[in-house]
């Protein structure tokens, strides 16, 4: 019987040729971008599960940072029980590694105390776990980076020249399997703490400053909440800071951090459960379109089958046994669609990894797991997109179907009614993805061209890791010889980049201190990012007193401290035992991604170019690449040996939106599927519609209707339901998509514009679809459709 | 084998009810051949059905071999008409998407009989209506008689009781509508019941007994005892 059931299935799928292609690709579609959606949310719901011990490793944040003081996991090893061990990273974000000849930028170098093996289960290939971290300047790489540095040779007990600030020589104890890529953070070195430059810091700011990021790995059935309470107590204690002030510690699991984590001073940009929920809901929405598409052309076409139902009946199938055989037929179907769409997904694969920016596989994990999912997702899909049609057909009943040839379907049978509800729902969310690609799309749009306050083209930035004051004078007098150079500043802090939170106490204000945003500068600073002065004017070498300690403030550090008239006034900067007036006032300009608001801003000349990071070029106007030679040159002979480390800030800037981009060329794929889906739908159905109505077709111009009458009779009803599906799909975009614009500070007004655009190209596609077919059906000869029946 | 007492049928369609049959009574016995005669929209293919239990009537009593099943539901109809009922029908009603072979197989395989089983009685069925030849071949690819000859195999391959036919000839030229009809005259000389519905006057002189329908009525019965002498 199954036999039976099977090759009638198959004839079924090769005689109606056309209708199978229109289904299983439809469907195969649909389940493609449903795997590859799963697979990106797999992939990103993966993350840091890979160590046996993930279960139990938490990071300290504080006040939602992600970095924490020294002092804390010190003070977790020896006061907790409950904290079987804790561990201290340093991250030096550019170190110089290499040999006498050749030096290297490194961007995953790290510090890390010696019990790291003890927390985090890294394999080492070789060295002692135990000792390998311990003596100062001691150090542990990767097997990448083995390979890098000393190809086939055993790395054990050699040295490399690191420099992290400072500059010593560091022997290799250790080379530690790379670290997955499903890592929250990544690392290429670990330097022993020890050798941590400022690991002697005073004692107060071992408990202020957010020097480390600090993992524990508590014991099973420790109580977590007294262990964050104890560190709030702590942090309270040693920093002075009173109960009113906000102070929260919280302990994220491991594999949260990934996910769900909103820090500031996150080593890497991290992924968000937004857009996990927001990518899954699409591929459902995309599936739920292509299983629409199976029902709806199932019982459009139901007419077809109907009289073969009627026989079937009348050599005594039951119900049960038909309803067997349909789904059946629809389970082979999706199991067909099936196997096509693990071959897209295999062709996409690659494609969508680079978009989504992750390394998934479907075939990877050398199991048959992927394979089970397939054949899963067929089996449900069959039953699930099989059923209705399939009880449907089997309820014919062959007395009728005799007696007028085939069940002819009123227009307001149920059926109908629910293939036009489908046919609404299918268009609904099509337009629905359309208004969001649209929207995502003016969004990120307007975050990179809006003016942002500041200057971004034409601007090359340099990271340095230290540099000495001769070298750094005689590199910006080299350079401004150039024509090409227009202006050179350096700075600790650069927009776009993250900027340190400094205490500062500005003088004649309500309170004593505050904690804005700070940046240490050199001369020219205001004039190599372009800002508008508001008030005074920038920092200037004809004002002398200027290098001995003046400041800019942006417009909310004004207001933050109260001041209308923020010029003269003088302000302290503890830390640095400096203080000076405030010379001038800046427009506020944003520095951070748009989904921040600006905020209070800092600016103190600093001349000292031991402070600096950042080395900052305004190149003029010409060849970008000719003026970039030029710098690299002049870097070249001021400093030789050190590798020249350039990025342009307009890029840094768009980087800021990493997320957002590939959120945007994601939801644009899966909506042009999605579209097409609906269309190949909707294509189905008019096919379907000329079919049943060949006969009507035919009577109407033997009776004088004119093709252009016949063309509107078959695409009206089809338009309204489009039409409807806009009204449907308007308000339920407008509804998530002002959610999603929630999350930025600096957004676009949700236009009348966006969804009338959205609705004219689904009816535009819908005609399209559908014109096509009933042109066709309206220019054939009528005797041959009226003989037809 | 058949009786129907007061048999009606109704159809109800937008508040407009028509009667297609009213107060039918008639009596069928095993090993008759009937014919059921009279002017299109009389009532004879409502009365096919519902004598070949694919339908039931509004009012009345039909007794089929034995049992008053004019209440029966659906699935008790199907299983009572797997067993003793086969239907030949003008226009053939053969699955396009299915062989002559597996077209006759079907009503075995609903039956739930073994597949060596079905192999050998349907090879032995298509053999007495020579379309052996042409097992492997679908429907579209034979001449109409060809066709009709295949829906009568499948109509006897259960070994029914009773064969009901709704104009067997109709689609197809003299010559092969003879064919036919001197098939089903075979069949029920061997033993088949069977109640035909007709046009052709042609076709009727096969039959042992007429009945004529008009409006839903039975108006005579001819008994045409000698044709058969």
């Amino acid at each position: 019987m199954f036999r039976s059931y099977f090759n009638i299935a198959l004839r079924n799928l090769v005689k109606h040729r056309g209708y199978s292609l229109i289904t299983i690709s439809g469907l195969a579609v649909g389940i493609a971008c449903c795997i590859l959606i799963s697979l990106f949310v797999l992939y990103e719901l993966g993350y840091d599960r890979q160590d046996p011990n993930a279960g139990r490793i938490y990071r300290v944040e504080v006040d939602n940072w992600a970095a924490t003081p020294l002092a804390i996991a010190p003070f977790l090893n020896s006061t907790r029980p409950d904290v079987e061990e804790a561990v201290r990273f340093n991250r030096v974000s550019r170190a110089l590694i290499g040999n006498e000849q050749q030096m290297f930028t490194e961007k995953r170098f790290f510090f890390a105390d010696s019990t790291l093996f003890r927390v985090f289960h890294y394999r080492l290939l070789a060295g002692d776990p135990e000792k390998c971290l311990t003596a100062p300047n001691s150090l542990v790489l990767t097997q990448a980076m083995a390979e890098k540095y000393f190809g086939r040779e055993n790395p054990i007990g050699k040295t490399l020249k690191v420099q992290t600030g400072r500059s010593a020589d560091y022997t290799i104890t250790g080379v530690v399997e790379n670290v997955p890529a499903q890592s929250h953070f990544t690392f290429d070195f670990l330097g022993s703490f020890s050798s941590f430059p400022i690991a002697q810091v005073d004692e107060k700011m071992q408990w202020t400053a957010s020097l480390a990021y600090t993992y524990l790995l508590a014991r099973p059935g420790a109580d977590l909440g007294a262990m964050s309470g104890a560190i709030e107590k702590i942090m309270r204690l040693r920093t002075q800071t009173p109960d009113t002030s906000s102070l929260a510690v919280s302990l994220r699991p491991l594999a949260d951090i990934h996910l769900y984590s909103e820090c500031e001073k996150e080593i890497e940009p991290q992924g968000s459960i937004r857009y996990v929920y927001i990518l899954s809901t699409v591929a459902l929405f995309i599936l739920f379109l292509a299983v629409i598409n199976f029902v709806n052309l199932s019982t459009a076409r139901s007419m077809r089958r109907a009289r073969e139902v009627a026989m079937r009946k009348t050599f005594g199938a039951r119900k049960g046994q038909l309803v067997a055989q349909f789904i059946g037929e629809s389970v082979l179907s999706a199991f067909l669609a099936s196997l096509c769409a693990v071959g897209l997904v295999e062709l996409m694969l690659p494609e969508f990894n680079a978009v989504a920016g992750i390394n998934a596989s479907l075939f990877g994990g050398g199991t048959i797991l992927p394979l089970l999912a397939v054949l899963g997702v067929s089996l449900v899909v069959g039953l699930g997109a099989g059923s209705y049609p399939a009880f449907y057909l089997s309820r014919f009943r062959p007395v009728r179907i005799m007696r007028s040839g085939y069940s002819a379907e009123s227009p307001s049978s149920a059926a109908s009614l629910l293939r036009k509800g489908l046919v609404v729902l299918q268009f609904t969310i099509s337009i629905g993805l359309i208004i969001g690609s649209l929207l995502i799309s003016r969004q990120l749009d307007f975050i990179q061209t809006r003016n942002l306050g500041l200057d971004t083209e034409q601007v090359l930035v340099m990271p340095i890791s230290g540099i000495t004051a001769d070298r750094y004078t005689s590199l910006k007098s080299e350079l401004l010889k150039q024509h090409a150079i227009a202006a050179v500043t350096a700075s600790l802090g650069v927009p776009g980049e993250r900027i340190v939170i400094a205490e500062v106490e500005p003088q004649g204000t309500h309170e004593k201190s505050y904690g804005p945003r700070t940046i240490l500068a050199d001369l020219d600073f205001a004039e190599v990012f372009g800002f508008e002065i508001a008030q005074g004017r920038s920092f200037s070498r004809d004002h002398p007193s200027d290098t001995s300690g003046a400041f800019m403030i942006n417009q909310k550090a004004a207001a933050l401290f109260g001041w209308d008239a923020p010029v003269g006034k003088h302000i302290d900067f503890p830390s640095l035992k400096r203080g000076g007036e405030v010379v001038g006032v800046v427009k506020d300009f944003n520095y951070a991604s748009l989904h921040s608001e600006i905020e209070p801003l800092v600016v103190h000349l600093n001349p000292n170019p031991s402070f600096f990071k950042y080395i900052s070029v305004r190149l003029a106007h010409g060849d970008k690449r000719e003026a970039l030679k030029l710098v690299e040159e002049t870097w070249k002979r001021v400093s030789p040996g050190r590798p020249f480390d350039y990025y342009f800030l307009d890029e840094s800037f768009r980087n800021l939106y990493i997320a957002e981009t590939r959120l945007r060329s994601i939801v644009l794929g899966f909506t042009i599927v999605g579209v097409f889906i609906a269309c190949l739908g909707l294509l189905g159905l008019v096919s379907q519609s000329v079919v049943q109505r060949t006969k009507e077709i035919g009577i109407r111009k033997v009776l004088g209707a004119s093709i252009g009458g016949i063309v509107t009779l078959l695409t009206k009803d089809l338009l309204k339901l489009v039409l409807l599906a806009n009204l449907i799909a308007w308000p339920l975009a407008y509804y998530m998509m002002s959610k999603w614009l929630q999350s930025f500070a600096y957004k676009i007004d949700i236009g009348v514009a966006d969804f009338f655009i959205a609705g004219l190209l689904a009816v535009v596609l819908a005609c399209l679809t559908v014109g096509l077919h009933a042109v066709r059906a309206a220019l054939a000869n009528p005797v041959d459709s009226v003989r037809y029946e | 084998m058949i009786k129907t007492k007061n048999l009606k049928r109704t159809y109800v369609t937008d508040e407009v009810e028509t009667t297609a049959l009213n107060n039918v009574n008639i009596e069928i016995n095993e090993g008759e051949f009937i014919a059921i005669m009279g002017p299109s929209g009389c009532g004879k293919s409502t009365l096919l059905n519902i004598l070949g239990l694919l339908d039931n009537p509004s009012g009345g009593e039909y007794v089929f071999a034995g049992q008053e099943v004019s209440k029966h539901s659906e699935r008790q109809r199907a299983s009572l008409r797997k067993a003793n009922i086969g239907f030949v029908f003008q226009s053939f009603n053969l699955i396009d998407e299915l062989t002559v072979y597996e077209n006759v197989e079907l009503p075995l395989f609903y039956l739930g009989v073994s597949s060596s089983d079905r192999e050998k009685r349907v090879t032995a069925v298509l053999e007495q209506m020579q379309v052996m030849h042409r097992k492997g071949h679908f429907p579209q690819q034979l001449s109409g008689g060809q066709q009709q000859r295949v829906a009568v195999a499948r109509a006897i391959i259960a070994g029914p009781k009773l064969i009901l036919a709704d104009e067997p000839t109709g689609n197809l030229d003299s010559a092969h509508g003879t064919e036919v009809m001197k098939i089903l005259s075979d069949l029920n000389e061997a033993g088949t019941t069977i109640v035909m519905v007709t046009h052709s006057a042609h076709d009727a002189e096969y039959s042992h007994r007429i009945i004529n329908l008009f409006d839903g009525h039975v108006v005579t019965e001819n008994i045409k005892e000698q044709a058969r002498l």
